[in-house]
């Protein structure tokens, strides 16, 4: 019992671990954004599954955190780079042509004062 | 009046000492783990004190109030109390609403404004 919850607790802080990895290295803040959630909720929530073989009666609290942040973390996230998009934060490309010819194409700062 | 020897409230960092009758000790993997958690701690704030941008700045916070979740339960652990439990959902309820309340505030800003 206490190996697969040490098992679990090191899968999930390994998964913690490559999201803040994933945080540096990226080069933009969608693609940060990305590292940064998906990566730390499933290091979460292995963390959590951990600390539930590690204490088992602890498992309807434990539930509830994971739900809890199974939901909302994406809704964060979302509202994030939405928000990002409609203030104008450029998204990044690897060809700075290209890069320059949709950033040119497309103004996103309007788009939201068009759709409200 | 003398004071009965009591264990204090406070938590001493020099040895912190597990409730009586305990047998938790932490092994080599658990240690790892923490030593990870440690790592991402120390990159997210890096990110967050050195970003480029703002944006930056906020996703980065984003993550460190998951990593924040995550160490606050496993303090739980390491203490043997439910309690912290409570703690760790009420700081997701206010920082899932103190994010909400952020996108807002940039999506009312002005133009250019993000960046």
């Amino acid at each position: 019992m206490r190996l697969i919850a040490d098992l679990f607790l090191l899968l999930g802080s390994m998964f913690i671990f490559l999201g803040a990895l994933g945080l540096i290295r990226m080069p933009d803040v969608y693609n940060r954004i990305q590292a940064g959630t998906k990566a730390v909720t499933l290091g979460a929530l292995g963390v959590f599954i951990g600390i539930g073989f590690l204490y088992p009666q602890w498992w309807y609290k434990l539930v509830l955190i994971m739900g809890f942040i199974l939901l909302t973390n994406p809704v964060s996230s979302s509202a994030i780079a939405r928000a990002f998009y409609f203030a104008g934060v450029r998204p990044w490309h690897k060809n700075k042509a290209e890069a320059d010819r949709i950033n040119t194409d497309t103004d996103t700062s309007t788009l939201h004062k068009e759709s409200s | 009046m003398s004071y009965p020897e009591q264990p204090s409230e406070l938590i001493d960092l020099a040895n912190i000492s597990f409730p009586a009758g305990s047998q938790l000790h932490i092994n080599g993997l658990e240690m790892l783990a923490l030593l990870f958690i440690a790592l991402a701690t120390l990159m997210a704030l890096y990110r967050l004190i050195f970003g480029p941008t703002n944006p930056d700045r906020i996703v980065s916070a984003d993550a460190l109030n998951v990593i924040a979740i995550v160490i606050i339960c496993i303090i739980a652990a390491l203490f043997q109390s439910i309690l912290y439990l409570d703690v760790a959902l009420i700081y997701g309820v206010l920082s899932f609403a103190g994010v909400l309340a952020l996108a807002r505030a940039i999506e009312s800003g002005k133009k250019g404004d993000g960046s």
